[in-house]
């Protein structure tokens, strides 16, 4: 174990790169919120520059605003924490639109940040819950691949889904 | 434009929060959906986090109840069960606690609620309902069923081994269903009594057995049974931490618990500078303890006081106390409170069969006239949630 996962109260700074060039100043209690930062300052240690190919800037800093709401909140460990960590999340995805939800929980996902990735889920999920089949294909850009009658048949099973 | 290629597993996790009717519809989206949302429903990690997840919804947390009513004029003019039994409804209303701050109207919807189609013999209004995780119990007389409505499915239990003509008469007044987590196993208890005479005047007995889904079969469960000299009442079931809670009425007030785990019952004392006369005494679940509603059945306008039990795991005998934490009223038209929601709001019926809101923190008073439009008696409500949890498996070894 390195001597980093074990003490909070190291402000050390870590340099994160995101695919086009933007860099972020974070300290490592903020940006090891996210599983796969983590895993590289314990695998990597000394590393104090990491390059994230895969993540565009304008998106690392979304996650990372989450990241730092959230390490802020967890310092102080009275009871509303919860409610405030609730809250802030609500107004976090409130006016996402779909484009940024989509690349944010792409960010998300790749980073391995589980729990932003379950909030933007939940957020995607309560978009389209009521949506029609067609709405749903047009929405995640998916064309029905199945053989003709084959949908009715799947439809007719499960009618009471389309009530 | 959210894009096709979403890796499987970011298409789980918006799949563990969507409603079943949702995830079965969107089986008609492709080949590759239809594939994943089959495999995943009968996934039983799937089913578990898709099941944590209803509570841990921030984004639009609701309550969901279902209530058994019937209209009152029918009831009144024609008492037979036969023709009792096809005017009663189930209807469910769901209360959003999403709108935030203390001044606004909580959002709510009331459904006709649908169950798949039952044995004739079950009788709504005398059977008794319970609910957990997504499953209803229903039971009345000897006919006990669970069911799945979010999944239209539904099972029949074995017969009970307490029936009528069992022992010289035994009536099962309250029906529990819940969730043995030590065990993984689903629990169903039976509680009801027996009549019996001694020196010429009638008695009764407490007597109860327990289903296990595991075991699939039915047992008595062997318990000090309390001895009454009236007819008691037994009080709808409250179910908080892996133990079931009822109160009963027979002259005094007495509660009794059942551990689903270690299957044994205990008696619960009642605080102790309880205001014995013409109190109701009502169970129910505050803060995730269980509570009592004390109030006057009939004084107006009504005071409820609050009294939530220490937690004393299962109620050793004389080990629990009972602090007071809420003293709500004056209030006006209140007939009875019914349960708290989420957020501190307290659900309480009206005088005129309505149902009413009451937020704790901040007093206000709301009507959810959705309901109170149709003029309608309760006979009982339970909570509900849209689970994924099949009974259909039931036999089967569930892994």
């Amino acid at each position: 174990m390195s001597s980093s996962s074990t003490t909070t109260t190291t402000t050390r700074l870590l340099m994160l790169k995101a695919s086009d060039g933007v860099t972020f100043e974070v300290e490592e209690a903020v940006a090891t919120k996210l599983g796969a930062i983590n895993n590289m300052v314990e695998e990597e240690g000394s590393e104090d520059l990491i390059c994230l190919p895969n993540v565009n800037g304008k998106f690392l800093g979304m996650v990372l605003e989450w990241c730092k709401k959230h390490a802020n909140n967890n310092t102080n460990s009275d009871k509303g924490n919860d409610e405030v960590n609730k809250w802030w999340d609500k107004e976090f995805v409130m006016d996402l639109d779909q484009n940024t939800l989509y690349h944010l929980l792409m960010a998300a996902d790749y980073l391995s940040g589980t729990e932003l990735v379950d909030l933007l889920t939940e957020k995607v999920a309560s978009m389209i819950r009521g949506k029609k089949v067609e709405e749903i294909r047009e929405t995640f850009k998916i064309k029905s691949d199945f053989l003709p009658g084959q949908e009715e048949e799947i439809r007719k099973k499960n009618s009471w889904a389309f009530e | 434009m959210i894009c096709c290629d979403l890796p499987e597993e970011v298409l789980e996790e918006i799949f563990s929060w969507l409603p079943p009717e949702s995830l079965f519809r969107f089986k008609c989206v492709s080949k590759s959906w239809y594939a994943l949302i089959n495999s995943l429903v009968k996934n039983p990690e799937f089913v578990n986090k898709h099941l944590r997840n209803i509570e841990n919804n921030i984004l639009s947390p609701y309550t969901c109840l279902v209530f058994c009513c019937a209209t009152t004029a029918y009831t009144r003019r024609q008492p037979q069960r036969k023709s009792l039994r096809r005017d009663l409804l189930l209807r469910s209303l769901t209360v959003f606690h999403n709108r935030g701050g203390y001044g606004s109207d909580p959002n709510c919807v009331s459904e006709v609620f649908r169950l798949p189609t039952l044995p004739s013999k079950l009788n709504f209004a005398r059977a008794s309902g319970s609910h957990c995780n997504g499953i209803i119990c229903l039971a009345h007389d000897e006919t006990v069923v669970l069911c799945n409505p979010a999944l239209k499915e539904w099972t029949p239990l074995p017969k009970p081994c307490l029936g009528d003509g069992n022992g010289g008469g035994f009536w099962a007044r309250r029906v529990g269903f819940g969730y043995d987590s030590r065990a993984d196993d689903y629990k169903v208890v039976r509680l009801g009594y027996e009549g019996f005479r001694r020196d010429e005047v009638e008695h009764y007995r407490t007597r109860a057995e327990v289903y296990s889904m595991r075991r699939d079969s039915w047992r008595e469960v062997e318990f000090d049974g309390l001895e009454l000299v009236c007819r008691p009442l037994i009080g709808k079931e409250v179910f908080c931490k892996g133990v079931f809670y009822w109160s009963i009425c027979a002259r005094k007030n007495i509660i009794l618990s059942f551990d689903v785990f270690d299957e044994v019952f205990r008696r619960i004392p009642l605080p102790n500078n309880l205001p014995v006369t013409e109190e109701e005494v009502k169970l129910t679940v505050w803060n995730d303890s269980v509570a009592l509603f004390l109030y006057h059945a009939i004084e107006i306008p009504k005071f409820i006081e609050v009294w939530a039990m220490d937690d004393c795991s299962a109620g050793v005998k004389d080990s629990c106390s009972w602090i007071k934490k809420l003293c709500i009223g004056p209030l006006l038209d209140i007939a009875e409170p019914l349960t708290f929601l989420k957020n501190d709001e307290l659900l309480m019926k009206t005088k005129d069969e309505g149902l009413i809101l009451f937020n704790v923190r901040s007093q206000m008073l709301r009507n959810l006239t959705i309901i109170q439009s149709v003029n309608r008696i309760l006979f009982w409500e339970i909570s509900y949630v849209k689970s994924l949890v099949s009974v259909d498996g039931r036999r089967q070894s569930r892994s």
